[in-house]
């Protein structure tokens, strides 16, 4: 007979996450209980939509008695518990197939990916899956626990993965507060509870305050020794030495990860960790050795606290860095090309090979070395490159490599605009209202004045877009008469320089090759609406072409690295 | 006491071997000479010496005729010298201390050689194995590079010892060297036998490498040197100079990376010898590596005063490097760094010409005369003929004709000028509109002069920078009356027509005239006939013309026609789109002459096409900085009220 499943949930306010919570169960539970603490929004309504049994509860304070409360209306075998920020994974097996697969197990483990910025996870085990049985029911007043008596019933899982997106800061910090006082509360009650102790330093730490939470994190590794409690052991030990580096006390940071991987061999993770260290310290040779063993050992096994990659894409992309850091370039792309074969969604390896290439490589031949390496071939690189070939000031090359890619919907009207083709822009920005400064300065590239004029008109019907259309109208009229037309409000000029700002800063990046000088006319142009417009463009434009100066200078830098020659060089 | 022999073979030594054999007189106790086959005095003189002269009958093997000598000695230590050298007298008195000392087997000695280079005679110290006890299991070995060093050495390594106060001066390296360059095909067969037949000898591979490195087969000689260093005991005397001619082939073959990664490797043997960090900048420069190359020749500079073993190069720690330096400091636009540089060259070796013509140039000449002439003085004394004769050359070569004047002036008055510089004299004379002295001294030269054609070249010229188009037709046509080269006649075709109002055909110039246009060209300019100037160019073909685009349009920029320049350069740009130096170039003339925004684009669009040059984007820097500060400029006329534009721009105006 199959198993029977009930999804236990209690929520507050998680009308943002909450549909896609309940769609990512659907067809693997059997049953679905909501316990509301008092939402204000339309958290409740969400969840009547999936099942009618959504309870309220007057919130006490008490996580524990609040999930109990939840349990106590679920009929079904098993219970599934779930946040409602948190989503499952369809995998290979399914709930039911887990629970009967493995008849003697009454609770399972099953693996959390916590996503951070970018394509990383931190992977961890979370008892979630468990029998209806009134023994596991849960304790303690936060980061409530389900008691294990009978190890030999306890199972962990690979799958199904419980998957942690991150959500805005101000909610996250909002429930670390509320967090911070009740395990502070629950601390003073248990003054040797090392889980507890881990638990607030986490809180700390994802306040972004290492300092404070380096003690909590300090005893609770000191405490935590037996084998069983490996789980926050090495969630302690890696958050120990991530805050031991931020206060850059890098040796004691090090030794612990020396004599952790003595311990723990196969944690690959720290091995990355104790590699991030020595780079930060710029040992770049060790930290590659570092990095190296990283990249060998493979993930660890589930029961370790892991940031997914550092056995391969981050490590690889670290190796990589290192080799670039001691003047090892080829190496070095060798290695972001690997990090990049490993995960092609984690893209500064990308970033870096790049930059590698164009300090190396006349622009126009990178587009060709690229394509033939095979970067041009995924939809996501193409776009990061043109995007970085445009940032870097080649708009040309970031046109060509849409067209080499063959991604045409991906290419953006300031490609061809800013890089020498500025007559195919109206097509592409046909019925694109957006785009509407970009055809106007199409329309000034291509001397058509009387047709920019009339655009940059329409653009001022649009009073959200007015200050946009002030700054193309001087400059037209700049071209034209040589004066400014109009000056905006005092309450519109900052979009004014932010416009002219703008296009001055696309004309430095347009084709300086002979014939092509409307650019550097345009560009001129800019800076006089900017210097002629106000005290604040001024000072906007002199800001700008001193940041222009520094890259220039840090380009050299990169490149040779000798500052002292040139910086007493300059006229 | 304990005795030493001096143990020789010799064939046909009699011009050297007497000042070889005085030079020992009373350092050693016996000398024997094997003769292998003179047909001169060699034996003779060698008598006169008191030396035992043994006859051997020569097997193309110098070990055995060098094991032949050493079968005669008696004394308790062997001294083994060749004909072309000498013992240093003050090495004498250190020879006895030296074969008194226990539990020594042998020495190294310092070998000075005296050698012709390109910067004139400079010592080149090596060390050389010379001195070793007299024992039976002593003995040569090897056809063509005999060596007992490592037989010695089979006792112990550390009972070879390196003597720097034992000194053995050598005479006559140059000509050695090219007796072996002309053998180096022989040898290179008979060091390949040899070592078919003992694979395992390493020195005998050391060798070989060597002789492959002479024979300019640097990759092969890099792989087998690479193979006699592997597992090399490093206490060996030997090692780095093997790992310096591993360093170089592979910086002869274009093999760069690896060239580095053996001075990365050889350097942490090492660290204190300056060849490796030499020729490591001489890779990162070619590489493009600019940086890296000013570590390296700065770490080469750093170096302290060179061990024996490592055999150093002239200038390695001094001129040579001091040269590069000077040149990365150029490319980074530091000249006030560069100049220092070529000056501490100059210093440490006079006749190094490069880098005085260095210094010439960035103290421009032609720009501030009085000044560039001082301030050589100050630096440099240049009063001798030989010294003065130099700095011709070099203003003569960088148009700088009144400076060359007065250095001419200065030799003719203390001797006859020899004939090419006699018509220097005249061409600066007439540029700086001196006719008739001109006229004078080129009218001195009678029609059989060698040097005539010259001559008449230059009345040519004489008459077109003056612009009188009948002198310059009639001159003209008793020039092609001399039989010209069709290149030449082109030339002189092409000044004439220059002054000439109808339109002539198109011309198309080969390299020779080519050279000549633009040294014509140079000098019109510089007596300022820019019309005159252009109407040559205006001559040449439309292919011509834009093949050497880049050139003329060069020259018109630094001699004051931008926008002649300009126009030149924007058809170099159009037959090569790809070429940096011309877009920095046209950005130059556009930020000289306020077009910044041209400017701007031209220099990104150079750091596009070749990203490593650092001075591209050291002068956009300045340039974005100038723009910058006239921003701020503008600001504070328009608004004076704001003191806060004021400071700024002060502020900018204090920065370098």
């Amino acid at each position: 007979m199959k198993p029977t499943v009930c999804l236990a949930m209690i929520v507050r306010d998680e009308a943002a996450h909450l549909a896609a919570c309940l769609d990512s169960v659907k067809g693997m539970v059997d049953e679905i209980v909501v316990v509301d603490t008092g939402s204000a929004d339309d958290t409740a309504a969400i969840a009547r939509r999936y099942t009618d049994r959504v309870y309220h509860y007057r919130w006490d304070g008490d996580f524990s008695a609040t999930r109990n409360y939840a349990l106590s209306h679920c009929s079904s075998q098993w219970i599934l518990s779930l946040d409602a920020d948190e989503q499952l994974a369809p995998g290979p097996t399914g709930l039911r197939e887990l629970i009967t697969g493995n008849p003697e197990r009454e609770t399972f483990f099953l693996p959390l990916y916590s996503y951070k910025e970018g394509a990383s996870y931190d992977r961890f085990l979370v008892l979630r899956l468990f029998r209806n049985k009134p023994e596991y029911r849960f304790r303690g007043k936060v980061h409530e626990q389900i008691p294990l008596s009978r190890p030999e019933a306890v199972g962990i899982a690979a799958a199904p993965v419980i998957l942690h997106r991150p959500c805005g800061r101000k909610e996250r910090n909002r429930k670390r507060n509320r967090n911070l006082n009740l395990l502070k509360a629950a601390l003073a009650e248990d003054p040797a509870d090392c889980c507890l102790k881990y638990y607030l330093g986490a809180e700390w730490y994802g306040l972004g305050k290492t300092a404070k939470a380096l003690p909590y994190f300090s005893e609770a590794y000191a405490g935590l020794i037996h084998e069983e409690e490996l789980l926050f052991r090495t969630a302690a030990v890696r958050h120990l030495t991530a805050c031991l580096t931020a206060g850059r006390r890098w040796e004691e940071a090090l030794c612990i990860c020396l004599a952790e991987v003595a311990r723990y061999p196969a944690y690959t993770d720290l091995l990355y960790d104790g590699g991030l260290i020595l780079e930060e310290q710029g040992e770049y040779e060790a930290a590659a050795r570092w990095f190296q063993a990283a990249a060998a050992a493979g993930p660890p096994p589930p029961e370790f606290y892991h940031t997914n990659g550092t056995e391969s894409f981050l490590a690889l992309y670290h190796l990589g860095y290192c080799q670039e850091k001691l003047g090892r370039p080829r190496q070095a792309g060798r290695y972001y090309q690997q990090a990049l074969a490993a995960d092609s969604g984690y893209t500064p390896p990308l970033f870096r090979l790049f930059m590698l290439l164009l300090a190396n490589t006349p622009a126009r031949d990178m587009v060709g070395t690229l394509q033939a390496a095979g970067f041009l071939a995924r939809r996501e690189w193409a776009e990061e490159l043109a995007g970085l070939f445009f940032s870097a000031g080649y708009p040309g090359e970031a046109r060509a490599c849409i067209e080499q890619a063959q991604f045409p919907d991906l290419t953006d009207a300031k490609f061809l605009v800013y890089g020498g083709q500025p007559g195919k822009a109206p097509a592409c920005l046909a019925g694109n209202a957006a785009g509407a400064g970009e055809l106007i300065v199409a329309l000034i590239l291509a001397g058509d004045l009387a047709g920019a004029k009339q655009q940059a008109l329409r653009l001022w019907r649009d009073s959200g877009r007015r200050g946009m259309a002030v700054a193309y109208l001087n400059l037209i009229s700049l071209a034209v008469r040589g004066r400014l037309a109009v000056r905006p409000e005092k309450s519109g000029e900052a979009a004014v320089i932010q416009t002219a700002l703008a296009i001055f800063d696309n004309c430095l990046r347009g084709p300086g090759s002979v014939g092509q000088e409307g650019y550097s006319r345009l560009a001129a142009l800019a800076g006089e609406l900017l210097t002629q417009l106000s005290a604040d463009g001024c000072r906007a434009l002199a800001e700008y072409l001193q940041a222009k100066a520094e890259a220039a200078r840090r380009a050299v830098d990169f490149r040779h690295g000798v500052r002292r020659l040139y910086q007493c060089a300059q006229e | 006491m304990v005795s030493i022999s001096l143990c020789m073979i010799a064939r046909n030594e009699e011009k050297n071997l007497g000042r070889c054999l005085a030079s020992v007189a009373g350092a050693v106790d016996e000398i024997i000479v094997v003769d292998t086959g003179s047909t001169d005095n060699t034996c003779q003189i060698a008598r006169q010496y008191g030396a035992r002269v043994q006859s051997f009958l020569w097997n193309d093997n110098f070990s055995d005729a060098r094991n032949a000598a050493l079968e005669l000695a008696t004394g308790d230590w062997v001294l083994v010298l060749d004909a072309d050298e000498e013992l240093a007298g003050e090495s004498i008195p250190v020879l006895r201390r030296r074969v008194a000392e226990a539990g020594v087997e042998g020495y190294f000695m310092k070998i000075v050689n005296y050698i012709g280079g390109e910067t004139g005679t400079e010592l080149c110290p090596d060390m050389v194995f010379r001195l070793f006890r007299n024992r039976p299991g002593y003995r040569f070995h090897g056809l063509i590079h005999e060596q007992i060093a490592d037989a010695v050495a089979s006792n112990g390594l550390e009972k070879c010892v390196i003597a720097e106060d034992l000194v053995i001066v050598h005479y006559g390296y140059l000509d050695k060297q090219l007796e072996e360059k002309n053998k180096k095909e022989r040898n290179l067969l008979l060091a390949r036998k040899e070592l078919a037949l003992k694979p395992d000898d390493r020195a005998l591979r050391y060798h070989y490498g060597v002789e492959l490195h002479r024979a300019g087969q640097f990759r092969e000689a890099a792989e087998e040197l690479t193979k006699a260093a592997n597992g090399l005991d490093p206490r060996t005397v030997y090692l780095p100079k093997l790992l310096r001619y591993i360093v170089i082939s592979y910086y002869h073959a274009q093999m760069y990376e690896h060239a580095l990664h053996m001075v990365d490797f050889a350097a942490k043997l090492f660290p204190d010898y300056a060849d490796l960090y030499y020729y490591g900048g001489l890779a990162s420069h070619d590489c493009q590596e600019y940086g890296q190359a000013y570590r390296f020749f700065e770490q080469a500079l750093a170096t302290p005063e060179q061990s024996l073993c490592y055999a150093s190069y002239a200038g390695m720690r001094g001129f040579r490097a001091h040269h590069y330096l000077g040149r990365l400091a150029e490319m980074f636009c530091n000249e006030e760094e560069a100049l220092g540089h070529y000056i501490a060259s100059l210093r440490d070796n006079s006749s190094f010409s490069v880098a005085l013509e260095a210094i010439v140039r960035i103290l421009r000449p032609r720009e501030d005369a009085a000044y560039a002439r001082q301030a050589l003085e100050k630096l440099f004394d240049f009063s001798s003929p030989a010294a003065g004769s130099l700095l011709v050359h070099i203003f003569f070569r960088q148009a700088a004709f009144p400076l060359a004047l007065q250095y001419i002036e200065q030799i003719a008055a203390v001797r006859q000028l020899p004939a090419e510089m006699a018509i220097w004299q005249a061409i600066c004379l007439m540029q700086q509109r001196r006719f008739h002295e001109a006229r004078r001294i080129l009218d001195g030269f009678t029609a059989e002069h060698p040097l005539y054609p010259m001559v008449k070249w230059n009345k040519l010229i004489y008459f077109w920078l003056q612009g009188n188009r009948a002198k310059v037709r009639v001159v003209g046509d008793e020039l092609f009356a001399l039989g010209l080269s069709e290149d030449t006649g082109a030339m002189v075709g092409l000044v004439k027509n220059s002054l000439g109002k109808k339109k002539a055909p198109p011309v198309a110039l080969g390299d020779e005239g080519v050279s000549i246009l633009m040294d014509t060209a140079m000098r019109g300019l510089d007596f300022g006939v820019g019309e005159q100037v252009q109407a040559l160019f205006a001559g040449l073909s439309e292919q011509c013309l834009s093949d050497n685009a880049e050139k003329i349009g060069d020259l018109c920029y630094r001699f004051g026609h931008p926008e002649f320049a300009e126009t030149y350069l924007k058809i170099a740009a159009r037959q090569a789109p790809q070429a940096a130096a011309v877009y920095y170039l046209l950005a130059e003339i556009k930020r000289e002459t306020g077009a910044h925004f041209e400017a701007e684009g031209f220099y990104r669009q150079a750091i596009a096409l070749d990203p490593k040059q650092p001075g591209y984007y050291i002068k956009l820097t300045g340039l974005y900085e100038t723009m910058r500060r006239q921003v701020l400029e503008q600001a504070t006329r328009q608004y004076p009220e704001i003191p806060a534009f004021r400071s700024l721009l002060e502020e900018a105006a204090t920065q370098p």
